[in-house]
């Protein structure tokens, strides 16, 4: 039993696979994580913990298995589970999108009603946060009916945080570290 | 097929030459009475195995063995099971700390032996299996050490993406505010705030 999910949205699947397999970020975007720790990583394969929100305090190990810009797969390791796989399937698709189709696999077992974790199986509500998550990094962020004046903007770099006033770029370093303009 | 991750505190070689010590297993698996080798060849190996836990079982069991990564096995022979393979997995942990343990377990008791009760013994005798092997290792710390501990974990050196936190525009009608990925607009009066 499976429960499916698609979405084109904008952006290569590259950006979208490396959200995808970034596991420490991912309790900032996935729905209900509350956090993820990153066990093994070996090639494509990665073995992660998954601690999901709420007061039962959920946590699962998930063997996650890569194919470079085409698919990501999360197969929880615990028998009482009732998820067999998560599937997300990348495919280009035209002006720069791409078509994102996941696929959560049920186990048919009466864990599917006692595991507290069952409510937050939502493949659409997974990718609507997705989706939001990829546009932070949309390389020219376009913001619908706003022209005007750019007064505000920080972005995260490789450089670290950056801001800019009024067209001036600042960095910002952590409260309590050596200030730097 | 039942499956557990374990953290064993101790490299990857260490853990390797553990699982392929076959005779050195009565000292150390939970329930090992005896496990003899009949036979070795390059990195296979044909073991006479006795286990006594909830019921004494005598098989054989081959391994086979790819150095430092896996080790499988599999029952060829044995009166009390119908089927009994799996696998122990490794690989480095990411904290460098030890080694992570991926190991799978399927067994067959025949139709007299309900599988859920089959699958719950497994899970419990695979656990106390990790936990009996972190205390083997800690008890005999070989002299394989840290310096042979297998592949690196990996630690990938890509470029980082800007990432777009927060962007606020003025406009005509008062200011629009993109904050990680959602869009407010604020009027000029500077008290009413809409999400479009």
């Amino acid at each position: 039993m499976a429960k499916r999910s698609a979405s084109v949205v904008p952006g290569d699947p590259a950006l979208i696979y490396e959200i995808l397999t970034g596991y420490e970020d991912i309790a900032e975007w996935m729905p209900h994580v509350a956090g993820v720790k990153l066990l093994a990583k070996e090639g494509d394969l990665v073995l992660a913990e998954v601690r999901l929100q709420g007061k039962a305090q959920v946590r699962f190990t998930m063997e996650c298995i890569h194919s470079r810009d085409k698919e990501v797969v999360w197969l929880p390791v615990e028998n009482h589970i009732p998820i067999s796989q998560i599937r997300w399937e990348l495919a280009a698709a035209p002006e720069g999108h791409c078509k994102v189709s996941l696929t959560v696999d049920q186990r048919l077992s009466m864990a599917r009603f006692t595991w507290p974790g069952s409510r937050f199986i939502e493949p659409a509500k997974w990718l609507r946060a997705l989706k939001k998550q990829i546009s932070l990094f949309q390389p020219g962020l376009v913001l619908p009916d706003s022209e005007g004046e750019r007064i505000l903007e920080i972005v995260e770099t490789e450089e670290g945080l950056v801001c800019w006033i009024r067209g001036r770029k600042y960095k910002l370093v952590p409260a309590g570290g050596e200030q730097t303009r | 097929m039942i499956k557990v991750v374990f953290n064993i505190h101790a490299p990857r070689q260490n853990v390797y030459a553990a699982l392929t010590d076959y005779a050195g297993y009565k000292t150390w698996v939970p329930g090992c009475e005896r496990c003899e080798v009949l036979s070795s060849s390059g990195n296979v190996t044909d073991t006479q195995v006795v286990m006594n836990s909830a019921k004494r079982m005598e098989l054989t069991l081959r391994f086979e063995a790819e150095p430092i990564q896996s080790l499988h096995f599999r029952m060829t022979k044995s009166r009390d099971l119908k089927g009994y393979s799996g696998t122990y997995r490794l690989m480095n942990a990411a904290d460098q700390k030890g080694t992570v343990v991926i190991a799978e377990l399927e067994i067959d008791a025949g139709f007299m032996a309900p599988k859920f009760m089959v699958d719950r013994m497994a899970t419990k005798a695979l656990q106390d299996t990790g936990e009996a092997l972190n205390g083997h290792l800690k008890r005999t710390p070989s002299a394989a050490g840290a310096a042979s501990a297998g592949p690196r974990a990996e630690k990938e050196m890509k470029a980082r993406r800007n990432k777009h936190v927060l962007r606020v525009v003025k406009t005509q009608a008062g200011y629009r505010v993109w904050l990680l990925g959602e869009i407010l607009d604020v009027t000029a009066s500077g008290n009413k705030i809409r999400l479009p």
